[in-house]
């Protein structure tokens, strides 16, 4: 099997990543949203993030599915822990 | 030099439903760590329930920037490692030890900017007993830090170890679970980085 994931792609990924700090950087900064909404924006953006992450950089993509489950799970329960207890904290 | 042994990595050979045995320990170990560190952050929202004004009065005292910074050099070591596999799955071991160098010397970044955080809070009199929220700060960017450092001595470790060496399937392996460790690093900050540094704004 040739080299699945090309060098220019994982680049291109590493821009998200970038794009994707910055902005949520800048939304914060600025305040843009009320606290709650902003917290969960910005949880869901680290969470597409780590996503990012395990499939192209870790290569989980290729993993058997199993392993990608387990993976995607524990993304899947941590990020809805801390949207929602961002979101149930009184301001 | 010839170092023309290509080899897809491990990961890539596993749509059949084999991953080497030290693939999958790397996995769970990496599974076993961020299960922790998810309760951990758990914790972290439950005690902010209870003390919200001390945990954002708090946060506020960290310093945006060298979040955003250390999240851009992880974030950048780790796109060095990702092209050192590639590289070691075309066969060029010279051009796999360049990137892990390349991502050993961009980490360096992280812990110097981390010490430099460290000695600023300690130097105020800030430590993991000031409250509650320095607690969840030392604890986790320390226990961070150490995996960090762990990283940083399998990369070292790495790049001597390719010196004038082939890739075969047995190294690519190698590489392959050192980079998997590595972007567990990465991982972890980019919820670390907002919980801590972010949400008290």
């Amino acid at each position: 099997m040739s080299s699945a994931i090309s060098s220019r792609f994982l680049v291109f990924v590493w821009a998200l990543l970038v794009v994707a700090t910055l902005g949520t950087n800048l939304l914060v900064y600025f305040h843009a949203l009320t606290s709650q909404s902003l917290a969960a924006v910005v949880m869901l953006v680290a969470a597409i993030k780590i996503r990012a992450v395990f499939r192209h950089y870790m290569e989980l993509k290729y993993a058997p599915p199993s392993w990608q489950l387990i993976f995607d799970a524990w993304l899947l329960v941590v990020t809805l822990c801390l949207v929602v207890g961002f979101w149930i904290t009184p301001v | 030099m010839t170092d023309t042994l290509a080899s897809p990595s491990p990961l890539e050979h596993s749509h059949a439903g084999v991953v080497p045995h030290q693939v999958q320990g790397v996995l769970t170990f990496i599974l076993a760590d961020i299960v922790v560190f998810g309760m951990i952050f758990v914790d972290f929202l439950v005690q902010r329930y209870d003390q919200l004004a001390v945990f954002n009065e708090s946060s506020v005292t960290l310093n945006n920037w060298t979040g955003i910074i250390n999240t851009l050099i992880l974030l950048t070591s780790g796109l060095f490692v990702a092209l050192a596999v590639q590289a070691a799955k075309r066969g060029e071991a010279r051009q796999a030890r360049s990137w892990i160098l390349a991502s050993f010397v961009i980490g360096l970044g992280f812990g110097i900017t981390k010490m430099f955080e460290y000695s600023d809070k300690l130097s105020q009199g800030i430590t993991m007993y000031t409250n509650d929220f320095y607690m969840f700060y030392y604890t986790m960017t320390g226990a961070h830090f150490l995996h960090f450092l762990g990283g940083m001595i399998a990369l070292a470790a790495l790049w001597f170890r390719l010196a004038d060496k082939k890739i075969d399937n047995k190294e690519m392996i190698n590489i392959e679970s050192v980079a998997l460790y590595w972007h567990m690093v990465d991982l972890l900050w980019i919820f670390i980085f907002p919980l801590l540094y972010l949400m008290g704004v």
